[in-house]
């Protein structure tokens, strides 16, 4: 989504909360994307263009806070794992990316797994805001 | 089969930590298959989710739990465009989805 688009989706939604409601915002931050064959840690994903993503996000997120329509209450970070059967799952979900990117070596340890579920490990970012 | 987002249950522990979703009115923007629509209203929540993919709000309808239907309402609208009454909802939620 667009700067602008986060801006006026998050007015849209906005109204639509009772003042003194709750706003909650999840979203993965690409810091850190291990990728992990059973145990046995692979690699990490190259999430640099995600994070310009994000630094978009926050800013957008950040007018909308200037404008007084959102307070930020708290702000938590988890680890989220995305599980895959096989490595062949996971190369098929690697394709489909725009903003992150399975370094050469990292994929040719992913395609050598030969049997056992693959994880994509992320930090994932919960920032609770109130309505006014 | 599909992969599996959160198999821990990290997610909805966290959420609950943030804010207790009993009868709290929900909006689930950017919903997709319905993931934490669907751990919402287990949670006690009333949850009108959307997402501009048709597809994955045929996928979420469909696989809506017979005992969470009273609870939740799917539709396809992007929330560029979505008309959302004022006021309406106690918590909105962006799941994966700015």
């Amino acid at each position: 989504m667009e700067t602008e688009d986060v801006v006026h989706v998050l007015r849209n939604v906005q109204q639509a909360v009772r003042p003194g409601g709750r706003i909650l915002d999840i979203h993965p931050l690409g810091i850190d994307m291990a990728v992990l064959a059973g145990s046995r840690g692979l690699g990490f994903i190259d999430a640099s263009e995600f994070a310009l993503v994000i630094e978009a996000m926050d800013e957008a997120v950040g007018q909308v806070v200037s404008e007084g329509l959102l307070e930020e209450l708290r702000a938590l970070r988890r680890v989220v794992l995305e599980r895959f059967d096989d490595s062949a799952e996971a190369l098929d979900e690697a394709e489909s990316w725009t903003n992150l990117r399975l370094p050469a070596e990292l994929a040719r340890r992913l395609r050598a797994v030969e049997d056992g579920q693959v994880d994509f490990v992320d930090t994932v970012r919960y920032r609770l805001f109130a309505t006014p | 089969m599909p992969a599996v987002i959160d198999p821990d249950g990290v997610e909805l522990e966290t959420i609950c930590e943030l804010v207790d979703l009993s009868g709290l009115r929900v909006v689930d923007v950017g919903c997709g298959e319905g993931r934490l629509s669907f751990a919402c209203a287990r949670e006690g929540a009333e949850v009108f989710a959307f997402d501009p993919d048709e597809d994955v709000v045929a996928t979420a309808r469909d696989e809506t739990p017979r005992e969470l239907r009273k609870r939740l309402r799917f539709e396809v609208a992007h929330a560029r465009e979505i008309e959302l009454p004022k006021g309406e909802f106690d918590l909105a939620l962006f799941s994966w989805s700015l």
